[in-house]
Order: C-alpha cells, then sequence, then structure tokens
C-alpha cells in the first residue's frame, strides 16, 4: 500500500508538472512530437524531400534532377550519394553506420573513422533513399507549460541537414514541434442510407473511406465517380465496374490490385466483377483533402466542420446524392459522444502524464547508460 | 487550468487504483460459488540448458548467464545475457491432455537501449514447452524451438548480405504463428518471426530492428514429442490466421511479409501527399490466401478470386455451411491505422472454399453497438452451435468483445467496454447477418474500464469468461497501460456481463487462456514490448503492468462448480454411424446436454477453429444417453474435441470431466472403446498405466487413460482390454475405494521374459528368490509387491497388490475371486 501511495504521489507530481516537458525528440515514436521540413534552399525541380514517420523520424530524398545529391555530416564530409546511377553510401563514415538505426548507435569498423577518405559504394540502383539523421533528432527536449496548459503547438528546436546538388551547397532545414493530441478528422454520413427500394448504403472508416452498398431492389444502381462519369452499376444479381472511370483506378489502386492511377481515355468500358447485389469501395471524395487540419481549427474545443461530400448514384433514372461530411472531432468530444468508452476524465491526459513518466525515466536511463559507455561509443554518438 | 485537471485526474485514478482492486473478488473473502476463485499462481521450476549453458532450478523468472566467448546470443553482447522461462504466449490443449505453449518476444529483457535497435541481434526464437497439469510438471519438445528457420527470400533495405544481420538463433521464432490441430490430433503452427537488423551487420548488436514473417509450417507430434517441418506457405506470413476447413485442410488469411519498414509508405491515391499518414508497417497485409492439403501437407494459393485485405490475425471462424466467417476484428498497429484499404475491415464478410469467392455481409454492430464495424485487439467468441429438431445447424453466433476503435479509423488507444453479437443465419447455403446488443463489460467497475487484448473462452455451459487484457492499447504506448485483473463472465440468457474472481497477476500483452478437461480455465502468459520501445522498465507503484514475460499460470475454477454434487464422468462411448450412447456415473436423466469442445488453441486472443457443439439428443436410459452425430465437418472438423455432459443439480449447471475423443471425416466422433497397450512392464504399483491406489474418478480422469475407458465397471472392479488379445487387466477395489490389486492375464505383459503363458520352470529361472505364499500363487521375491499366478505348470497371470492386500491372505483371495483368477 505505501509503494503504491509513493507511486500514486509521485505520478500525480509528474503527470502534473512534466507531462509531457520531457521528451525524447526522435519524432515519430511520441505521438505528440513532430518533425517537420521548413525549407529546400534552393529547392530545384525533381527533388523529392520529405519526412517518414517511423520509430524516429527519417529523412527520404528522391533525386530526378539528373545530378547527383550529396548528404552532409556534421564535419562537413559527404556520407551519402543519390543520384541517376543509384544511391552510394561512404562507408568510411562514421555517420553512415548512425544512419542506420533510429537512437543513433553503431559500432563502425576501425577503417571509419572522422577525416577518413571516402570509399564510396552502391546500395541502391534507384534514386531514392530514407535515413535516419540524428540531426533532427536533438535528445530531450522541453515543452513549455504555457503549451501544455493551453494544449498549443510549440517550436522545440531548429534542424538542418546540409548538402550539395551537382556541387552547389543545398540544405534541408525545418524543425521540432510539439503538436498536442488533440483530435481526429471523422467522416461520417448524412445520408438517405436507403435511398431506393432495395438499397441500402453504409459508410466505411478508415484512413481512406468507403462505401458499402446493397442493391436487393429491382431496379440497377448506377454511382456516378468524381470525374463525371458513370462508375459502377450495382444490381441486384451483379456488379459491374467502369474500367476507364477513375474512381475505379483509385479504388484498385487502393486496394492495391493496380499499380498506376493512369485512366484511360474513351468511352466506358464495363466489365462484371461481382455476381452479388452489392459492392464496396473506397472513395477518395469521402476523405479529408489535407495532411491536417489549419490550426485555427485544432487549436479549437469544439467539433467543427471540415467538408462536405457527396456521391452522386443513380435509380431508376432519378438522381439522388449520397452525402457526408468531415469534420474535426476534439478527443473530449470523442469521449463524450461514445458513451459505452471508458469514462474516465483525463484519460488522455493522464496516458500523456504516464508517458511523460515513462519518457523522463527512459531518458534518465539513457543518459546514465551514455554517460556509462566507453569512450569510442560517446565519439561516435557526438 | 488543464495542469489542475491533469492533477486532479491523476489523483483520482490513483484512489481508485488504492481502492479495492474491483470485482468481488477482491472484497476478501468471496463465495467462490458465486465467484469462482483462481488457483495460487505456478510457475515451471528449472530455466532450460540453452547455448551451452546448464539447466539451472531456481524460483526466479530469469538468471543472468555468464559471458561466453563471443557471446551466445549474438555479436555485441556484453554482459553476458539474462536468460528466462518461457511465458505462455501461445496455448494448446493437447489430445493427450497435457498443455503445449510457447513463448512471446523471447530476448527482450538483453535489450540494453532500445528495441528497436537490438532485438534484430538479441530476439531469441521462442521455446515451447509441455505442462502438465494433473503433477504440475514439465518437459520440452524436440526441437524446443519448433525448429524452423526460414529461407525466405528478403528485399533488405540495402542490397546484398553486408547491411544486415545473418545470425540463426532467431530465424524462425514461434512468435506470431497461428495454431491448429490436424485431423489425426497433431498440431501445426503455420508462420511466425524471423528477426534481423536491416540495415545493421554482424558486428554490432545495433542496427535497425525488423520482423519478417516466414513461410514455414511445421508440426508437432504429442506422440513422439517432436517437431517436424511440412510443406512451405507460398507467402511469408506474421500475424496470420489459420482456420480448419470442414474436410481437415487449413485455410490461412492474412500475415505481413515485414512489420517495421514499409515497403511502401506513400499514398497510393495521391503519391505526392506527405508519405504514410501514420502506417510504419506495409501499406497493406497479404492479401493471398493459402489452402492446406492436409493429405498432402502441400499448400496452394487460392487465387484472384479469394484475395481479400484483412487484418492482422483476422477473426475467422467456419460456419455450419462450410464458409470461413471474417467477424470484423483483427490486430491493428493503433492508433493510427496500417492499411491504405483499411476501411474495407469494417466489412464482414464470408469465404467459401467451393467457389473461392467472398461474400460481404455488411457492418456487424450497426444498429446496436455505438461503435460498430472494426474492432483491434478483441475477442470474437463463436457462440454454442445448436441443432434444430431435425438435428441440423442453421445459426452462428458471434460474441465481439472490448478491444479498441476509433472513429476516425481503425484502431483506437482507449479501451472500450462494448460487446454485441453477430448472428447468421446459414439456413439456405449463404449467410444472412444481424446483431444485437449483448451489453456492458466490467459493468460495475469504477472508474469505467474496457478490455483491451482480453481473452475470451466459452465455457461448456455456454457462458463466456473474459480474463487479463488492460485498459488501454499497450502497442500505442508500451508501458503506460494498467492490466485489468477483474475475470467476468458473461451470462447468454441475461445477454449480460457479470464481475467474478480477482486474477493474481496482471496479464496485458500477450496473454492466453485456455479451457482443461476437468472443465477450469487455465490462464498464462503475459509478454510486453519493451517501454515507450526502449527497454524493459517497469513503472514504479504496481499500477502499471509489470515488464517482460511471465512465465506462470494460474488455473480459475469457474462458479459451476460449486454447484451441488460431484462432476460427472464420462466412461465410455459406443455408437453407430448416426448416433453415440454415451455412459456416465450419474443418471442420464441429470443431463442438461452433451457438449463437443473443440480442443483449445490459442495465441494473440485468436482462436479461429473454438468451437462447442452441442449433440441432439436422442434417448435417456439408466446412466447412459443418446446424442446424434453432427453429421458434418462444417460442424465438426475433423481433429480432437473434449466432450462434456452438463449436469442440471436443481438448476445448477455443472460441467462433467470430459473425454478425449477425435473426429473423422464428416464429423463422426469415434467412439472411446481404446485398449491398454499390448505390451505393458510390470512395476511395483502398476501395471501398464493401471496404479495401485488410484480412485475410481481418478483412474477415468488420467489423461493417459483418457481414450481407454474400461470394458467391465462393477462396485469391485474396473475390467480393460488388451490390444490384440482377448485378455483382460483387472483393477479391483479395496473398501477405501482405492485400487488395492491389478491383475493381467495378458500373453505381452510380464517381467525378466516371463509372461502369462510361459512356463512355471521359465518363471523358476527367472525369479530364483520367488516366495510361494498360496497354491499356485508366489510373490516375486519376500518384500515384492508382484505376483505370479501358476496352474498346471504355466503363467497364468501376474498381479500386483498394495502392502495392505499382502498382509491378509483373505484379502488377497477375495480380490482374486473378485478379479476373476
Amino acid at each position: 500500500m505505501r509503494g503504491r501511495l509513493a507511486a500514486c504521489a509521485l505520478a500525480a507530481t509528474v503527470a502534473g508538472l512534466a507531462v509531457p516537458t520531457a521528451a525524447r525528440a526522435h519524432g515519430e515514436s511520441t505521438p505528440t512530437i513532430v518533425t517537420v521540413i521548413d525549407r529546400v534552399s534552393p529547392h530545384p525541380r525533381g527533388l523529392d524531400v520529405q519526412i517518414v514517420r517511423d520509430k524516429a523520424a527519417r529523412l527520404e530524398v528522391t533525386n530526378r534532377t539528373g545530378r547527383d545529391y550529396e548528404a552532409l555530416s556534421r564535419t562537413g564530409d559527404p556520407f551519402l550519394r543519390i543520384g541517376p546511377r543509384g544511391v552510394f553510401a561512404n562507408v568510411n563514415s562514421i555517420t553512415w553506420y548512425l544512419s542506420g538505426n533510429p537512437d543513433g548507435v553503431a559500432e563502425p569498423p576501425a577503417s571509419a573513422h572522422i577525416g577518413a577518405r571516402a570509399r564510396w559504394v552502391r546500395i541502391s540502383r534507384r534514386s531514392t533513399w530514407t535515413w535516419f539523421d540524428h540531426r533532427m533528432h536533438p535528445g530531450t527536449v522541453r515543452v513549455g507549460q504555457e503549451s501544455i496548459d493551453g494544449q498549443r503547438r510549440a517550436r522545440l528546436d531548429d534542424w538542418k541537414v546540409p548538402g550539395q546538388l551537382g556541387g552547389r551547397r543545398l540544405d534541408v532545414s525545418g524543425h521540432v514541434e510539439y503538436r498536442p493530441l488533440r483530435g481526429n478528422v471523422v467522416t461520417s454520413f448524412s445520408g438517405p442510407a436507403a435511398p431506393a427500394p432495395g438499397v441500402q448504403v453504409q459508410l466505411l472508416p478508415g484512413r481512406l473511406p468507403g462505401l458499402f452498398l446493397v442493391n436487393t431492389g429491382a431496379r440497377p444502381v448506377t454511382v456516378w465517380g468524381r470525374d463525371g462519369q458513370p462508375f459502377a452499376r450495382i444490381g441486384r444479381r451483379g456488379v459491374e465496374v467502369n474500367l476507364r472511370s477513375r474512381t475505379n483506378v483509385e479504388d484498385q489502386v487502393a486496394k492495391g490490385r493496380r499499380r498506376t492511377l493512369n485512366v484511360p481515355d474513351g468511352p466506358p468500358v464495363w466489365k462484371r466483377v461481382s455476381s452479388d447485389g452489392h459492392y464496396a469501395w473506397l472513395d477518395v471524395r469521402a476523405r479529408y483533402g489535407r495532411a491536417a487540419p489549419p490550426q485555427s481549427v485544432t487549436d479549437g474545443t469544439s467539433k467543427r466542420l471540415l467538408g462536405r461530400w457527396q456521391v452522386p448514384i443513380e435509380v431508376g433514372g432519378r438522381r439522388i446524392a449520397l452525402r457526408g461530411k468531415t469534420s474535426w472531432v476534439p478527443l473530449t468530444t470523442v469521449a463524450a459522444t461514445a458513451p459505452k468508452q471508458v469514462d474516465r476524465s483525463g484519460a488522455i491526459e493522464l496516458g500523456l502524464g504516464a508517458l511523460g513518466l515513462a519518457a523522463a525515466l527512459a531518458g534518465a536511463f539513457v543518459l546514465r547508460r551514455r554517460a556509462a559507455r566507453p569512450e569510442r561509443a560517446k565519439q561516435l554518438v557526438g | 487550468m488543464r495542469a489542475v485537471g491533469v492533477v486532479v485526474g491523476a489523483v483520482l485514478v490513483c484512489v481508485a487504483m488504492l481502492m479495492p482492486a474491483g470485482g468481488a473478488g477482491a472484497q476478501g473473502g468471496p463465495d467462490p460459488a458465486k465467484v469462482g476463485s483462481f488457483s495460487q499462481p505456478f510457475t515451471e521450476p528449472t530455466i532450460s540448458d540453452f547455448a551451452g549453458y546448464p539447466r539451472v532450478r531456481t524460483d526466479q523468472q530469469c538468471i543472468e548467464r555468464p559471458k561466453q566467448g563471443s557471446g551466445a546470443t549474438g555479436a555485441g553482447t556484453t554482459h553476458g545475457f539474462i536468460d528466462c522461462k518461457p511465458a505462455a504466449g501461445g496455448l494448446t490443449m493437447l489430445p493427450n491432455g497435457k498443455n503445449m505453449y510457447w513463448d512471446n518476444l523471447a530476448g527482450t529483457e538483453n535489450v540494453e537501449l532500445s528495441i528497436v535497435s537490438e532485438y534484430g541481434v538479441v530476439g531469441l526464437n521462442d521455446q515451447t514447452r509441455l505442462l502438465n497439469t494433473a503433477t504440475k510438471s514439465w518437459a520440452e519438445p524436440t526441437p524446443v524451438d519448433g525448429g524452423a528457420k526460414s529461407q525466405a527470400h528478403i528485399d533488405p533495405i540495402i542490397p546484398g548480405d553486408l547491411f544486415k544481420t545473418t545470425e540463426d538463433k532467431n530465424d524462425g521464432s514461434m512468435f506470431c504463428s497461428d495454431g491448429n490441430f490436424l485431423p489425426d490430433g497433431r498440431f501445426m503452427a503455420t508462420g511466425g518471426t524471423k528477426y534481423i537488423n536491416d540495415p545493421g551487420n554482424d558486428a554490432s548488436k545495433y542496427g535497425s530492428t525488423e520482423l519478417l514473417g516466414i513461410e514455414n509450417t511445421r508440426i508437432y507430434d504429442p506422440k513422439t514429442n517432436r517437431w517436424t517441418q511440412t510443406g512451405s506457405m507460398n507467402r511469408p506470413r506474421w500475424y496470420p490466421t489459420a482456420t480448419t476447413l470442414g474436410n481437415g485442410d487449413e485455410f490461412v488469411v492474412s500475415g505481413l511479409r515485414r512489420l517495421v519498414k514499409a515497403a511502401n509508405t506513400q499514398d497510393p491515391i495521391d503519391p505526392t501527399a506527405p508519405a504514410t499518414g501514420g502506417g510504419v508497417q506495409e501499406g497493406q497485409n497479404e492479401r493471398e490466401t493459402e489452402t492446406f492439403d492436409s493429405d498432402k501437407g502441400t499448400w496452394k494459393l487460392n487465387g484472384a478470386s479469394a484475395r481479400r485485405s484483412l487484418p492482422l490475425f483476422a477473426r475467422m471462424h467456419l460456419l455450419p455451411n462450410g464458409h470461413v466467417f471474417y467477424n470484423a476484428g483483427g490486430q491493428a498497429f493503433n492508433p493510427l491505422g496500417q492499411a491504405y484499404d483499411e476501411a474495407l475491415w469494417n466489412l464482414a464478410a464470408a469465404y467459401d472454399p467451393a467457389t473461392k469467392k467472398w461474400n460481404e455481409l455488411g457492418i456487424p454492430g450497426v444498429g446496436t453497438s455505438p461503435v460498430p464495424g472494426f474492432r483491434g485487439s478483441t475477442f470474437s467468441v463463436m457462440m454454442p452451435l445448436v441443432p434444430n429438431s431435425k438435428g441440423q445447424y442453421e445459426h452462428a453466433s458471434f460474441l465481439t468483445g472490448g478491444g479498441v476503435t476509433n472513429p476516425g479509423s481503425p484502431g483506437g488507444y482507449v479501451a472500450i467496454r462494448d460487446s454485441f453479437l453477430t448472428n447468421l443465419n446459414t439456413s439456405n447455403g449463404t449467410e444472412r447477418m444481424s446483431t444485437e446488443d449483448a451489453g456492458d463489460m466490467n459493468p460495475t467497475s469504477t472508474p469505467a474500464t474496457g478490455r483491451w487484448y482480453g481473452s475470451g473462452t466459452l465455457l461448456p455451459t455456454g457462458e463466456v469468461l473474459a480474463t487479463s487484457g488492460a485498459d488501454r492499447d499497450e502497442v500505442a504506448v508500451p508501458g503506460t497501460e494498467i492490466p485489468v485483473q477483474t475475470a467476468e463472465i458473461y451470462n447468454p440468457d441475461t445477454k449480460q456481463w457479470k464481475p467474478v474472481a480477482h486474477q493474481n497477476r496482471p496479464r496485458t500483452y500477450h496473454n492466453t487462456a485456455n479451457l482443461m478437461p476437468d472443465a477450469r480455465v487455465l490462464v498464462g502468459g503475459h509478454a510486453t514490448i519493451s517501454n515507450s520501445y526502449l527497454r524493459n522498465t517497469t513503472l514504479p507503484g504496481g499500477v502499471t503492468a509489470p515488464q517482460g514475460r511471465d512465465p506462470s499460470f494460474e488455473i480459475y475454477s469457474p462458479p459451476y462448480l460449486s454447484c451441488p454434487g460431484a462432476q460427472a464422468n464420462i466412461t465410455s462411448i459406443t455408437g453407430s454411424n448416426g448416433s453415440l450412447q454415451i455412459q456416465m456415473d450419474v443418471p442420464a436423466s441429470q443431463i442438461k446436454n452433451v457438449v463437443l469442445v473443440r480442443n483449445p488453441s490459442v495465441t494473440h486472443v485468436v482462436d479461429a477453429d473454438q468451437r462447442n457443439v452441442e449433440l441432439r439428443v436422442i434417448s435417456r436410459s439408466g446412466n447412459t444417453i443418446q446424442v446424434q452425430q453432427a453429421g458434418s465437418g462444417n460442424v465438426v472438423p475433423p481433429g480432437p474435441y473434449m466432450l462434456f455432459v452438463n449436469r442440471d443439480v436443481n438448476g445448477c449447471i455443472k460441467p462433467s470431466h470430459a473425454a478425449q475423443v477425435l473426429a473423422a471425416a464428416h464429423g463422426k466422433i469415434k467412439p472411446t472403446t481404446g485398449c491398454l497397450a499390448r505390451r505393458s512392464p510390470i512395476g511395483r504399483n502398476h501395471i501398464g498405466r493401471v496404479r495401485l491406489g488410484r480412485t475410481r474418478r481418478r483412474l477415468l480422469a488420467e489423461p493417459r487413460l483418457a481414450r481407454v475407458s474400461p470394458l467391465k465397471k462393477t462396485a469391485h472392479i474396473y475390467r480393460y482390454c488388451v490390444k490384440g488379445t482377448s485378455k483382460r487387466v483387472t483393477a479391483v477395489f479395496g473398501s477405501k475405494t482405492k485400487v488395492d490389486l491389478v491383475t493381467t492375464t495378458a500373453p505381452r505383459h510380464g517381467n525378466r521374459g516371463v509372461r502369462p503363458g510361459s512356463s512355471a520352470r521359465r518363471m523358476a529361472r527367472a525369479f530364483p528368490r520367488r516366495k510361494r505364499i498360496a497354491k499356485g500363487l508366489y510373490r516375486a521375491n519376500p518384500r515384492s509387491p508382484r505376483l505370479i499366478g501358476v496352474r498346471r505348470g504355466r503363467v497364468r497371470y501376474f498381479a500386483v497388490a498394495s502392502k495392505r492386500t499382502l498382509k491378509s491372505k483373505r484379502l488377497l483371495r477375495v480380490y482374486l475371486r473378485r478379479a476373476g483368477l
């Protein structure tokens, strides 16, 4: 009992004072710490740079410029080359070895050391590479109390990955920010759920939402695609899809049945895909079109409408719109509208509190380990 | 203001935690008749020999092994390594009465810095174990890790072999395989895990951990205690689900090729959008399905029409019409979803193995549940299949309980309480689906707590026991989950949950529970992901789940075991093609129903073959009840089953001790009129498997005699047949109801080359110290309990007698007469 009391006192203290002021800023392993690219300077056409979310943030460069892009280490030596002939690694660079794992720990061979002459080994024939660049992982960061209290975003640290493209300097810079878990983008279906006799429609929620239409009625249902072309004909005895519909192509790509988004031109070509009277498809129209809602929306504490969508169908010559909405739903609202879910007010905060405590303990442990590690390992990390 | 809320919230939860731990079981002196009870936990007493290290007897869960050469567990091990007892992350009840289990996440305790940097090297193949709960003894199958070594082609992040690790001690882990029984009672594990660092190199244990699916399929034979390999799948699979079909073949779906580093992180619809909106896995799970031919031992892809995107460890069940039902549940690495087509996981569907096509059925729970559609980390229990008046099975019902969901995407973080039933009518060959509410789980807990990763165990009575789990998704933020230790039981009549006893140990991720033949439930497992994906660090205070693995078990005795009267015993099962005659030691008039329970095999809260089948009662007479065979492999797929009779005593339903049976083609149960072995040694207290000192009940419940029923049972004797002969073994009960004499007349039972039928002269040579104690009756030596009966110059029988019997010639004479000698 005494142990539990002590733990609760500690947890309450940490939850109130430290959540989540200290967190390892590897970024994506902590949902509230996000790594962002601000600028690629200069930014030539054909060079794509992006952050890949992983256990720690990774930097991905795809180079179609026809010139070599080289990423430089902290000491200014190139350790990675991405170009038209593929991807090359400088296997005498310590940074190259460190870029292979999220924690920046490695035991490189003796030939790799600061100042060693570059030795390039091709590691891929493609022109894209993704690596853990630890300049984006600034170690332990602190989130200000004001940001936590106000549940506001906060810029925690800036980072820059120097490089060169065709011999000219090219820097990728960005920052790490605190982005509180504040809610979800939710797709909902307004109806009609039974648009015609024998016809029923249900929404399939997901990252890319879908619709499920059942037709037991006498008349077939034609679903129109987002390119204005008929996409599917769903009858009691089977389903046909238009192979030249953009919505069909997107559905097939999302389902992994097709690789490219190229839509063939021409009049509709129908293919029977099922002998059942129902069909499920993934529909881009029903999803929120941006990566994240504007900050003005996510800063709010109430549910906000982000957009409306509609999918037209036709039954017996009559056009009917299946309508729905995308909304920003703050976490507090989610809890309130799901009465059978855990009724634990502050559960998210507590979760974050525990996470903060875990991160603090882990951070302390990591620091202790690093302090105890042999000198060589210290040099590698430093 | 927010901080104040946080502190208040934390304090409130702490207060809740300091209160009695919830459920009747925690309030000191709970009534087992109402809430049941958990036994004290028990654990394997030794840590196995491994990689040249000796076996060690210890009460500790783990010990530190000294550094040995270059490190037995892989390059870069700086301090030797920590060696632990396996936890039951997978658990199965074998037909021989023993439980086999296998570890999950072996080696996590050797992570020094971060599991995402080291586990590709320090991870180990998970070990398997046999547990005999009757004797609390353990044994090891051979090879102990199942023996798989994946040859699957891997596309490393860096081409070539230079930048990935290649050690072979973790190339074929049982972790994340699925298990099923084959028609002959052997056990098959499908898929599993290969650990590597990719990129990484063999000179260092640091790299980037990768978990790869494997294509291997391995089979364990309880008779030989050995694992062997059978045909490999066409696709490597991590987290697949295999379902036994009506003909005994296996149908496998889903799984992943590689877990951590996605081969495709870009949005397929908008390639210019920021990469990977949350998933760190592949953009899709394996969509190809395959079928295992259990006769040939080969896998075959089912083709394009059978492809389907399904969650990992999809919740699948075989329906009475032979179709395989997907109940819109599985594992999703929450809270950000996993696959680009995850929206399709909301749709329940049924696969027809004949046409190799799926029939989409709609979204379960619509209209009855506040959170319909896909559930992550939920259990899906197939409720009892009950025949109609014609003995046909045309309905199936599935209980979905707890788990996580989220409005925006499949997968959430906070566990939910809601449960509902999905009902399927299969009467005309296809399926019609409807759903109904099944109440909230943990209804009286304060604060209200859902159950993530709870194990659902269908009891012989049709009730469902929920055990273990946590209040939130541990995978999202490992180390912060609070265990749910109050068990609860779902009553199918009231459609309500009721909290029962409190578990002794917290068991969250990779917990397991299996029904045992004595109608109790074996509860085990617990293997966590390292805290915050770093290393195993349990937060202080005992509030959150302990990190690492728990090798212990505890046994839950449900309230029904407190019903008045003894548990019935099934003494024999005989029958013809269409029916079975079940003889018991209680009047048939007291039997409510007869239920076949598929031998369980559970991992990751999935048992696709789980089913209870009620058999239609034809007649009752004396102690014999006659039931109709199910008549279909789709209702009773081939393989091992436990047969229970449920005794109704004044409205209190008490399951019997189960008889272990085997279903053949068309669901036909083979009668259990097995005989004792042809050759048997005669020991100081036993002839073969029949031992002195056993009570009647113990003889009937003896796992090694499970398939051998006495030919004759009277108040004084049990008489057994012997294979290949008309001769018999007889157990004679003394006045204290225990076996005081065992006799055999079988021609291959004996000692020192002397058997019934041997000449008296040969017996005299083999037993020079024999002592004559009556006419034609000898003790093997003056102090031996072994007796040899001789008539007309030939040995007629062997016997072993208790000390009490040997002291009294009169008693011995009476017992021999009862034995027919």
